[in-house]
């Protein structure tokens, strides 16, 4: 009775979160100390909504918009020196949470460069949440996006704040 | 004497000497005028090391979100491209 009333206790949060577009990113301590470069990234509504009033210059503006209506953002970027210096199962355990209310929208396999995957979690006609995987030998970003989320805008905000614009002409498969 | 009567002698009430009511009074008001500036700068030094704990934080989180942004931004607009450029 008691198994069974802590294995409740611990699903009900998960299952909680998986509702709200929330996912448990299980990253261990000992790769961002492996890594060469690490950014973990946590903003959860409150935070993020402050963080947000301070955004002043025209770039900002935009996403000062897309970002009032979230409840979170979440970033674990990782680049190392060698290749396969992290675990696979991280990725495993991220799409293992991601149940029947995610679809996924893309898949990107490339031989030179990384493969993405972008999840979403549809809700009527906007997106509740956002899951990109992004994954090659010597980088490993995850991001989780809670709340609405307009992808046309969020890429275009690609080449703003010094994102380099990515090049065309390479080969995929 | 015994105890009793010797207990009601040291009880009893009597008047305080004069004066002693404005000596009180001016003691409290000198210590009031000592503490008031100490009590008063402990709070501006209080202030001002939240305040900039505050923007501290806030450039922080600021700086955080900005670096969030830009990674998901690269991500989503790399996919876009990458499954552009496969349909043509």
């Amino acid at each position: 009775m008691r198994r069974i009333l802590i294995a409740f206790l611990l699903i009900i949060p998960s299952a909680a979160w998986a509702q709200s577009g929330r996912i448990r990113v299980a990253i261990p301590d000992s790769l961002a100390a492996t890594a060469s470069e690490s950014v973990d990234v946590t903003l959860d509504g409150a935070m993020l909504r402050f963080a947000a009033r301070f955004l002043s210059d025209d770039a900002d503006r935009e996403v000062q918009d897309m970002v009032r209506k979230l409840d979170g953002i979440y970033v674990h970027s990782y680049e190392f020196d060698r290749d396969d210096a992290y675990d696979r199962s991280i990725l495993a355990g991220v799409r293992a949470q991601l149940g029947p209310a995610w679809q996924r929208i893309v898949t990107v396999k490339s031989k030179t460069r990384e493969n993405v995957e972008i999840y979403t979690m549809p809700n009527g006609k906007t997106i509740a949440g956002l899951v990109i995987l992004a994954a090659e030998p010597r980088e490993l970003t995850i991001v989780n996006i809670v709340g609405p989320v307009d992808l046309d805008k969020l890429a275009s905000l690609e080449g703003q704040f010094g994102i380099p614009r990515v090049m065309k002409g390479d080969h995929h498969e | 004497m015994n105890i009793e009567s010797e207990l009601k002698a040291l009880l009893q009430r009597r008047e305080p000497p004069p004066g002693f009511a404005d000596r009180v009074l001016a003691r409290l008001e000198a210590r009031h005028r000592r503490i008031l500036p100490r009590a008063l700068a402990a709070a501006a030094l209080v202030l001002v090391i939240l305040g900039g704990w505050g923007v501290g934080e806030t450039l922080h989180a600021r700086n955080e979100l900005r670096l969030a942004m830009r990674i998901t931004a690269a991500k989503v607009a790399q996919a876009q491209q990458q499954v552009r450029s496969v349909s043509r």
